[in-house]
């Protein structure tokens, strides 16, 4: 059954209240049974002092002042009375014969008043008898005396001598009591009666003796009824005295039992307080120890604790939900540690580095990442601070921002900083932080993360890097695009200027006043080619027919040409690379490249120095390529060129590739020689690097792919310049959209004996070969041309005559028949400008 | 748990010690007594304790003579006894009711006359039987109640008898046999009609002093007065009551007894049962040892044993409830009723048959009878 605490605390203070119910009941009536007794113990008492004051009266009583105050005395009598009922009326407990003389007293007083009032009379007969028997004895005398003639003189001197006597024994009877004087008196009467014979006489001498003996007798009344009174009086005093012992033996006996009954209860009230606490101490250690036993268990992690069996009551609903309590903290932990296993993995595994610092900026707290990060285990940097992990300049940059921040409590995002990791390589960190707030809002530091951001820092710079390169790419690109366009339309033009100046050299005779104006034309016209081909190197649109070579012969083929170039104050050497790998270029451009940086590193350095040319192979891997992203992972021969000159600072760097760009003095450089390289390099698949400080020389590496056998390959051979022009009976079909260069054309080959059609275009020449019904040789055609291509009408042109050949001629390189300004295979090729000479071997050969 | 429990016994022992009885008092027993040997069982019980501690081993340990006493029955003291005197019968009786004694001796017609008001007393036992005379001087020419009658009535003075109180056993017969001899008397000293005078001397100590002084001219006393009065030469014993008319009606007649008081009764039976117990002893004792009780009475008394020795034989003591006894309370009774001096509760009683039960505790007699 349910018994609620309220209750079972109802029934513990019950009792304890009961107890002093009846304690505070007794001690009230306890103390007020002793007032009453003391209260009837003084009323009894005032009785006896009564009675002493009535036994007062009643000794005093034989004076004759006071015999006369009888209503005085009745008044004393009467009070008496009146205090004697008051007693019968006393409240109190008495045994019962005490108690039944107690209250005979009223009754009994009656006797003693009506003694007290015979005393009275007693008295007061036994006052008034000296005047009575006075008075006998006065008319005795007088009696006697007349008696004189009567009686002889002797009998009657006898006779007053008897009368004499009479007074002196009244006097010993009557104030002495002594009763034994009588038979004198009774001795004086019998004489008196020898002596007279008178009647009178004898009668009052018997009547004197007759009062003497009443007198007496009512003494002896007197004394009886005083015996009386005393005796009644003395048994009124037994009895109240008794009672008065009685009420103080009662009252001893209340004291006692008073104090027992105190004593008792309070023991009592003792003993039921230590049972109250007994039951209470071990009700309460049982809730105690059940709540020490469940929070040992919650401290041990026992949710699971069992307890003893509990009241049904609050207490024990208390402890069942300690153990509902403990079953939630279970489940909370379980989830707690859930959420911070979670967590933990979460922040273990996070990459981010989750931090926390006292307002000290001392590590208070660092997840595992650290290791990872910084390489420091955490417990290392529990007690250092950020800046004892950072380079000294930026430990106090970033301490001042430390400070200002943490000096408002304001967090920080996203702050970044380098640190040294332990094995002293830079790692930049990413810090956000939150201020720690306490309860009492002090600060009390920062928790935060740091994210290693070196990587993308890295990949930024890489990819700032790369869209750079991109960037200059595409400049160079575009440049390339746009000195290749120039360069087409300069070829054409070229080739009319240098095609008909060397006709012209051609037909003067030497000494012709205007030959010395057409070489000039013709040199200048040549160089305006050069500057055209370099043009199209840099812009990678230059024609080149690719083999493989082996780099270390190259460069020796040069180096007789680099001594001279160089000069003698710039020590040359070279190192070969071992087993050096074949390389798929153009031997030109190999050369042009080499020469070209010699040239640079010539003017690096004014008062001489070293240039150190190495060939190495080298295997570029991944990681090389996220660096450098447009070059494929491979083998790669790389030709380094080095110098000790006077070496370049970053925004130099950065543009030398850049056409035009030159830090020469003006007239010394055309700013294309690094541009060539560069184009030279790209066209060729390869990579060039420069690593140049200041003062520190500069290093050029290029890397050329590692180049391969490649079955039927053709041996291309460059038109070779001869001093005559040669030529056929073939028939041409010349198509070129350019009519000067056309004209130019038909005029040379039509000056060397072949047989000229011509067409300014691809349906032209066709209509012109369906129409022409001999043999057509050989198609000297444009490659770009508008309506049809120069491949296009190849095509076709072999269709209507399939064993005609095909030579191709053009100033641009980005067309059917050439891709990244290499030819295809089988593809016969002249480059504009177009010269008799060129031309005319370039179809010589073909017919040969 | 071991210090709860000593404290708990702590307070056990305190309880018991706050509860524990006192030892109680001995219960204290007063009784009262005429000083004449009327009450000589008493005395004699008083004064041979190691006789009766031999045989019955009841007995009174005397503490101040004449006094003080423990009543101890076999080892165990019983009461405290407190023995005091008073003048005669009526005020022994008086203080019996007033419970100034808790048991008394006293005269017989006395007691009849409290119960009859309703007082709280009891008769326990008979003490003894007449013992009382008529004492006149010894210059009187008459020597036996006859004589006595004549010469009263011949004399022209009426003679002075002496009471020792008002009212009495003595005063009664004597009152009763005047009647009967149709002798006037009065209470009047001076009532000149009277032939007889009788003279309330307030107290058997007055009686010898005041004949001896011819106040009086004889007395009507129990003894030991009328042995002492004759020792003394003061007067002379001219008859017993029991000779007095009518004839033979106050012979064996009720003249002590023993009472006490209802209260004091029903509280110490015990008490009362032995001490009853042990006066049955003494007087077997005075009858079986006369010369001896007499010395001791004696000498209770103050009294030469030659009176004694003269004034025992005159009682007859005796506890029984005898066929002489019963017919005396009867006349008692009947004569009480007859003087109005019996007009309540013993006046109903013994009209209506429960006299006995009104006016006695047989069941204590019973018992001390039977311890006797």
């Amino acid at each position: 059954m349910r018994i609620p605490l309220s209750r079972k605390i109802f029934w513990v203070f019950l009792p304890l209240t009961t107890i002093s119910l009846v304690l505070g009941v007794i001690v009230y009536y306890g103390l007020n049974g002793i007032q009453q007794a003391n209260s009837q113990i003084c009323k009894l008492k005032d009785f006896q002092l009564q009675l002493n004051e009535l036994e007062l009266w009643q000794t005093s009583m034989g004076s004759h002042k006071n015999v006369e105050r009888l209503e005085d005395f009745k008044r004393e009598i009467f009070k008496t009375k009146q205090m004697a009922v008051e007693l019968v009326q006393l409240n109190t407990y008495l045994p019962e014969n005490l108690r039944v003389r107690l209250e005979k007293i009223p009754f009994f007083m009656d006797n003693f008043s009506r003694a007290s009032l015979e005393l009275h009379n007693r008295h007061k007969t036994d006052l008034h008898f000296p005047e009575k028997n006075s008075a006998l004895l006065t008319e005795l005398h007088g009696k006697c005396s007349n008696l004189v003639g009567t009686v002889d003189a002797p009998r009657l001197s006898a006779l007053h001598n008897l009368l004499l006597k009479l007074p002196n024994l009244q006097i010993k009877i009557y104030h002495d009591r002594h009763i034994a004087q009588l038979p004198e008196l009774k001795g004086i009467k019998k004489e008196m009666a020898r002596l007279v014979d008178d009647k009178e006489v004898l009668t009052l001498i018997e009547q004197f003796i007759v009062n003497v003996e009443a007198n007496y007798l009512n003494y002896l009344g007197i004394l009886d009824r005083q015996g009386f009174l005393h005796k009644t009086s003395e048994n009124f005093f037994q009895v109240t005295t008794e009672t008065i012992k009685a009420v103080e033996r009662r009252n001893q006996q209340t004291k006692r039992l008073f104090i027992r009954a105190v004593i008792a209860i309070t023991l009592l009230a003792i003993v039921v307080n230590l049972l109250c606490w007994l039951y209470s101490s071990r009700y309460f250690r049982l809730f105690l120890d059940n709540q020490r036993h469940a929070i040992q268990a919650l401290e041990k992690s026992d949710y699971d604790f069992d307890l003893p069996k509990l009241p049904d009551d609050e207490i024990g609903d208390l402890t069942r939900t300690m153990q509902q309590l403990a079953q939630g903290v279970k489940e909370s932990l379980k989830q707690l540690s859930d959420s911070e296993h979670k967590f933990r993995e979460l922040v273990e595994n996070l990459n981010e580095w989750v931090w926390e610092v006292d307002e000290n900026g001392r590590y208070t707290f660092s997840s595992p990442v650290l290791q990872d990060i910084l390489g420091y285990k955490p417990v290392e940097v529990l007690g250092k601070t950020p800046f004892d992990l950072m380079p000294p300049d930026e430990a106090e940059h970033i301490k001042a921002i430390f400070q200002e921040y943490s000096a408002a409590a304001k967090p920080f995002v996203g702050l970044v900083n380098v640190n040294l990791h332990k094995d002293g390589h830079p790692v930049i960190l990413e810090t956000s932080g939150q201020a720690i707030i306490d309860s009492q809002g002090v600060f009390r530091g920062y928790r935060g993360v740091d994210r290693d951001i070196t990587a993308s820092e890295q990949a930024k710079a890489e990819r700032q890097k790369l869209e750079e390169q991109l960037h200059q790419s595409q400049k160079m690109e575009s440049i390339g695009r746009l000195a290749g366009g120039v360069a087409h339309d300069f070829n054409n033009i070229l080739s009319v200027i240098n095609g008909y100046a060397e006709l012209c050299l051609l037909e003067m005779e030497e000494g012709h006043p205007l030959r010395e104006k057409v070489d000039i034309i013709s040199e200048a016209g040549n160089r305006a080619a050069r500057l055209t081909q370099q043009l199209l190197a840099f812009s990678r649109k230059q024609i080149i027919r690719q083999e493989l070579v082996d780099l270390n012969r190259e460069i020796d083929d040069t180096r007789k040409m680099l001594g001279r170039l160089l000069g003698e104050n710039i020590e040359i050497e070279i190192a070969h690379g071992k087993d050096l790998w074949p390389i798929k270029a153009d031997r030109s451009q190999l050369e042009q490249l080499v020469l070209n940086l010699a040239i640079n590193a010539r003017d690096a350095m004014p008062s001489g120095g070293k240039l150190l040319i190495e060939t190495v192979n080298v295997v570029l891997d991944e990681a090389y390529m996220q660096e450098h992203y447009n070059i494929t992972p491979g083998d790669y021969v790389m030709l380094t060129i080095s110098d000790t000159g006077h070496g370049m600072n970053r925004e130099t760097r950065e543009h030398i590739f850049e056409p035009f760009f030159t830090t020469k003095e003006n007239g010394r450089g055309t700013g294309l020689g690094l541009a060539t390289v560069y184009g030279i390099v790209k066209q060729n698949s390869g990579e060039i690097m420069v690593y140049s400080e200041p003062d520190k020389g500069s290093t050029f590496k290029i890397y050329l792919p590692r180049g391969k056998e490649e079955s039927g390959e053709q041996e291309v051979v460059a038109p070779q310049e001869s001093k005559g022009l040669s030529g056929g009976a073939e028939t041409i079909m010349l198509v070129e959209d350019d009519e000067t260069v056309r004209r130019l054309s038909v005029e040379i080959l039509a000056g060397l004996g072949y047989t000229v059609l011509e067409a300014e275009n691809g349906e032209d020449a066709l209509h012109v070969c369906q129409r022409y019904h001999g043999d057509i040789d050989l198609l000297l055609t444009d490659v770009v041309m508008p309506k049809m291509g120069g491949a296009e009408l190849a095509e076709k042109m072999k269709a209507l005559c399939p064993k005609i050949k095909v030579l191709y001629m053009s100033g641009y390189t980005e067309n059917a028949i050439v891709k990244h300004g290499i030819l295809a295979d089988g593809v016969n090729f002249i480059h504009k400008p177009v010269t008799p000479k060129f031309l005319a071997k370039a179809v010589r050969q073909i017919f040969e | 748990m071991k210090y709860l429990f000593h404290i708990l016994c702590l307070i056990a022992v305190m309880l018991s010690a706050a509860c524990q009885k006192s030892t109680e008092p001995l219960p204290v027993l007063r009784i009262g007594h005429a000083p004449h040997d009327h009450h000589a069982p008493l005395y004699v019980a008083a004064m041979n304790p190691d006789y009766f501690k031999e045989h019955g081993g009841i007995f009174l340990k005397e503490i101040v003579f004449r006094k003080e006493y423990t009543l101890i029955k076999g080892d165990r003291p019983l009461a405290r006894v407190l023995i005091d005197s008073s003048t005669g019968g009526k005020e022994l009786v008086r203080k019996l009711s007033e419970e100034y004694f808790d048991i008394s001796f006293g005269g017989f017609p006395a007691m009849l006359h409290f119960i009859d008001q309703d007082n709280p007393i009891k008769i326990l036992s008979p003490v003894m039987t007449e013992g009382a005379g008529l004492v006149v001087r010894t210059d009187l020419p008459v020597n036996s109640w006859p004589e006595f009658v004549e010469y009263v009535k011949e004399v022209e003075q009426p003679l002075k008898i002496g009471y020792k109180i008002a009212v009495s056993v003595q005063n009664l017969i004597f009152e009763q046999a005047l009647l009967e001899t149709n002798i006037p008397f009065s209470k009047k000293i001076d009532d000149n009609q009277a032939k007889i005078v009788v003279v309330n001397l307030h107290g058997s100590k007055n009686l010898i002093p005041a004949m001896n002084s011819g106040l009086i001219d004889g007395f009507v006393v129990m003894q030991p007065f009328l042995a002492l009065a004759e020792d003394k030469g003061v007067g002379k014993v001219i008859a017993m009551l029991g000779d007095m008319p009518p004839q033979g009606k106050w012979q064996g007649h009720p003249c002590c007894a023993l009472a006490g008081n209802k209260h004091y009764l029903s509280d110490q039976p015990e008490v009362a049962e032995t001490l009853l117990t042990l006066l049955m002893g003494a007087t077997r004792l005075i009858n079986e040892q006369p010369q001896q009780s007499a010395e001791q009475v004696g000498r209770w008394l103050d009294v030469p044993s030659s009176v004694e020795e003269k004034s025992l034989p005159t009682m007859q003591f005796s506890t029984d409830f005898s066929d002489s006894w019963k017919s005396g309370v009867d006349f008692w009774v009947e004569s009480m009723i007859e003087n109005d001096r019996i007009t309540n509760k013993v006046k109903q009683a013994y009209q209506q048959g429960g006299l006995d039960e009104l006016i006695y505790r047989q069941d204590l007699y019973n018992r001390a009878r039977g311890a006797f």
